[in-house]
């Protein structure tokens, strides 16, 4: 039934399109269909071979539409199915050309972006860059965060971190790759339509704070507590304890100045804790971070003689801002919660 | 429509037939099939420990990758010649892939699906089989005739005419790359089965023979 190809005479019907005086010519074109069958099977082939490749070479990008649709088989297709499928196939690689390039580029300006971080990451402060957007595979994030907490933001020291891991999955809810692992800062996301980085003095428009992720409780759990930097020594009871014999020996000996040494020795950690806690967005600390630097800025002021009426306004100027500034800082850092216990 | 004996070494594996006019649209096109005694049960200790290893063969990455190898590819070129959808009916190889990082293992059935998958793995070239018993010749390809029973019984459905189908001397048994008879599915009851391969365009003839021998080396195992 497919033997044989098709014979079409068209004498008449060829001379008269061709344009030429009708005569009866008697002429006969074969047309081999098989061949024709065969070499569109050589071009489905060869279309096949390059979206299988694009497809390959796209991973771990992400799903790339590659499907076309079958022709009901299997069975013996015809001629104009072939070409059918052929073309399918031929819109399917460009689209799909056209959806790889575009990723290509997205990456090549977010390789460009982690670049400027790495070199002047003062510039680009608390940016979040998912490893996924550099085509890499994981949730790892690029994160300019300053060294040493809060000493660092405040002496410009910055530099960028690579965290790794994917969140955990939230009991009962499926991960969302959009929610989970690409979880970014409000200046992150920001950017994420354009991804080459604005300059730190650029003026920028108040983003309102999103609202709280689902997944964060408002009373946080002991297992999520940031683990101390320099891991699980017991540096801080360590520091408490000497503390403690220090605070006996200064009361013994009647020495202020080692009673003063025992009070900083028992204060570090815990201010080390309370700042550490505030800026993972563990639990807020807002008004005791605020205190701390209003205290020490009182201190220092009393030290150098300056006027009570200046000093109370000073205080209260240095409670309010930094206040505020760190319940921003705690909000950005829980994605929109001010509180947290 | 006569099976022919290839020659080699013991056992061989015949050549089935093809109709007339798929020999003349697909010249590249064959069917090898070799018939063997089996008994029904666990597959050995060796088997199994032979898919262990090939489990940890396979990550997301070589999924996807497999893909663009050759044996695979040609299979998937071939569905698009007869117009099946490779990502919809996935080839064999992909599909045992799928499989694999869905169970996060192959999964140890019996002793003949463990073999018809031990040789799919290594080769990627798959290979089916057949209860001996109903089968009436050598198996070969053909275009299905209007209203043809796929197989025999009440549950023997039916396939549109036109479609490609194995068949034996006597009527169609399965769908090609689709679905087998029922009737003449491998059971516990089954003495000796047909395995059979079908080798399309792209296929050399030495991996679909490595396949066989693969297959035949697991069925024997101890």
């Amino acid at each position: 039934m497919l033997g044989g190809g098709v014979i079409a005479v068209y004498t008449a019907h060829v001379v008269q399109l061709a344009g030429y005086p009708q005569h009866d010519t008697g002429l006969v074109v074969e047309i081999d269909e098989r061949a024709a069958r065969a070499d569109l099977r050589d071009q489905v082939a060869r279309l096949e071979r390059q979206l299988s490749e694009l497809l390959a070479s796209a991973f771990p990008f992400g799903p790339l539409e590659v499907s076309v649709p079958g022709r009901a088989g299997p069975r013996v297709l015809s001629l104009g199915e072939l070409e059918i499928v052929r073309d399918d196939l031929g819109d399917r690689l460009r689209a799909a050309r056209r959806t790889f390039a575009g990723v290509g580029e997205r990456q090549a300006q977010a390789r460009l972006l982690l670049e400027r971080m790495l070199l002047e990451p003062g510039h680009h402060r608390f940016v979040r860059l998912p490893a996924s957007e550099l085509g890499e595979g994981g949730c790892g994030v690029y994160h300019v965060r300053p060294r040493l907490g809060l000493v660092g933001m405040l002496a410009g020291w910055w530099h960028v971190k690579l965290s790794s891991g994917c969140p955990r999955p939230v009991r009962g809810r499926a991960p969302q790759p959009d929610s989970l692992c690409h979880t970014m800062g409000r200046r992150s996301r920001k950017r994420s339509g354009d991804l080459v980085a604005e300059p730190r003095s650029a003026p920028t428009t108040p983003v309102p704070a999103p609202a709280a992720p689902a997944t964060l409780r408002r009373k946080a759990r002991t297992s999520e507590r940031p683990p101390a930097p320099w891991g699980s020594a017991p540096l801080a009871e360590l520091a408490t304890f000497a503390g403690l014999v220090l605070f006996v020996v200064g009361a013994v000996t009647s020495s202020i100045a080692v009673i003063g040494v025992a009070f900083v020795l028992i204060a570090l950690p815990a201010i080390e804790l309370v700042i550490r806690e505030h800026f993972a967005g563990f639990r807020s600390h807002s008004l005791m971070i605020a205190g701390l630097m209003t205290a020490v800025a009182v201190a220092v002021g009393v030290a150098i003689g300056v006027a009570h009426s200046l000093l109370v306004a000073i205080g209260v100027a240095i409670l309010g801002t930094v206040f505020v500034l760190m319940r921003r800082l705690f909000m950005r850092r829980t994605g929109g919660m001010g509180f947290r216990a | 429509m006569e099976a022919v004996v290839t020659a080699g070494p013991e056992p061989a594996f015949a050549d089935g037939w093809l109709d007339a006019s798929l020999a003349e649209e697909y010249p590249h096109l064959r069917l090898r099939e070799i018939t063997v005694p089996v008994r029904a049960g666990r597959s050995s200790r060796s088997v199994r420990r032979r898919l262990e290893h090939l489990s940890g063969r396979i990550s997301g990455a070589e999924a996807v990758a497999t893909r663009t190898r050759p044996i695979p590819h040609a299979y998937r070129v071939f569905f698009r010649h007869v117009g099946i959808d490779p990502d919809t009916q996935r080839t064999p190889i992909e599909q045992a892939v799928i499989d694999r990082l869905v169970d996060g293992e192959f999964k140890a059935r019996n002793r003949i699906d463990d073999a018809l998958l031990v040789a799919l793995a290594e080769t990627g070239v798959p290979i089916w089989a057949l209860d001996e018993a109903p089968l009436d010749g050598p198996l070969g390809l053909r275009e299905s005739r209007a209203g043809e029973p796929i197989g025999t019984g009440e549950h023997a459905d039916e396939a549109p005419p036109g479609r490609l189908v194995l068949a034996d001397a006597e009527r169609a048994v399965g769908v090609l790359f689709g679905k087998l008879a029922p009737s003449h599915e491998v059971s516990k009851e089954s003495v000796a089965v047909r395995l059979f391969t079908i080798q399309v365009p792209g296929v050399p003839d030495a991996h679909v023979s490595e396949a066989l021998w693969t297959c035949l080396e697991c069925l024997a195992a101890e």
